[in-house]
């Protein structure tokens, strides 16, 4: 199930809607996020078709050995618009569980840290993962993100409050390249 | 007259449409502007924009001490998964700190998201130099969860600030 012979990380297109909404359904995404069930198609085609200006938007398709194209996952960027935060950004990343072990999940949490660092020099991106979801945060600190601190009963989650954790990679933009301190 | 604490007589209430003068005069005085988010040179046109249509999940208290208002609070009530918390920013104006305005709001917001709110997690953020602000808040209950690096920009340099929760107490759920 997790074979693929190739790996498209893309922007988002107005006929992906199907298939994100069948991966928001899924039930482990769903779990490690802060979403809810049951979620009203219309409302999910809204909320894609006009995401937020300062919403940045990455999918993740594999090619199967069939010849069909799969999206597996998603990642996004956020930038914060109040003036002394703009130099964050909040981080998210879902990929099918099927896929969460395979060479999908680094390569999408990649080029959202090289859209920030090469694109937009952000210096600060930030993440909350469940405590307890032990892949995402992996995922992270592979990614350079160091934990910051235990949230306490951050969210509901299978009747009950569960911990966060909130993990923070830092970035310094803006330093010269080679060819500038030879200058 | 017996003899009290000499602090003034403060009045805590919702926050008012007609407010907003005083609130920007509040939200923009040097030392709020330090330790919070807000932003030097705000024109009164948004702040007052701002008073008058505060979002529904939004509570806002105001602080009054005479006819003035000198310090507010506002709490944000999340919503879903997250209907249990909200997020609690702060602001006293310079010349009422020290004089128990910023006790009094807190008091009555913690009774407002506990009692009436039925809320069991109350956040904050707060630059990690702020000691008075963090005396208050440790007063209060809250406890530090962490250290968000390079949490804002303030005066020319990235400065780091803590998480603060208050979680509340199993006896009184």
């Amino acid at each position: 199930m997790t074979d693929f012979t190739t790996l498209t990380i893309r922007g988002q297109r107005s006929d992906d809607l199907e298939q994100l909404l069948a991966l928001w359904s899924n039930p482990a995404i769903l779990l490690n996020s802060l979403e809810l069930p049951y979620m009203s198609d219309d409302l999910f085609r809204d909320h894609f078709a006009n995401p937020p200006a300062d919403m940045h938007t990455l999918i993740a398709e594999a090619g199967l050995a069939s010849g069909r194209r799969r999206i597996v996952g998603m990642a996004w960027l956020n930038t914060i618009a109040r003036p002394r935060r703009r130099h964050v950004g909040r981080v998210g990343v879902i990929i099918y569980p099927d896929y969460a072990d395979s060479d999908a999940a680094a390569p999408l949490l990649e080029a959202v840290l090289d859209l920030s660092d090469t694109w937009l020099g952000l210096r600060r991106l930030e993440t909350t993962v469940f405590a307890d979801d032990t892949a995402a945060s992996a995922l992270y600190q592979r990614g350079g993100f160091e934990h910051e601190a235990t949230l306490r009963r951050y969210a509901f989650r299978q009747g009950a409050w569960a911990d966060a954790w909130l993990l923070a990679r830092l970035h310094r933009p803006g330093a010269p390249s080679s060819q500038d301190e030879s200058a | 007259m017996s003899k009290k604490s000499s602090h003034p007589t403060i009045l805590i209430r919702g926050q008012e449409a007609d407010d907003w003068e005083d609130i920007a005069a509040l939200s923009g005085s040097p030392q709020v502007v330090y330790h919070t988010l807000q932003m030097p040179f705000v024109s009164r046109d948004v702040i007052r924009e701002r008073t008058e249509n505060s979002a529904p999940n939004r509570q806002i208290l105001v602080a009054v001490v005479g006819d003035q208002v000198v310090g507010m609070l506002g709490l944000h009530i999340g919503s879903g998964r997250q209907a249990h918390l909200a997020r609690l920013g702060m602001m006293v104006r310079d010349d009422f700190h020290g004089q128990g305005v910023g006790s009094a709001l807190m008091e009555a917001a913690i009774e407002l998201a506990e009692k009436w709110f039925d809320l069991h997690r109350i956040e904050l953020e707060v630059f990690v130099d702020n000691q008075p602000a963090l005396a208050l808040y440790r007063k209060f209950g809250f406890e530090i969860e962490g250290t968000v690096r390079e949490y804002a920009f303030r005066d020319g340099e990235y400065v780091d600030s803590y998480i603060m929760a208050r979680i509340r107490s199993e006896e009184q759920a």
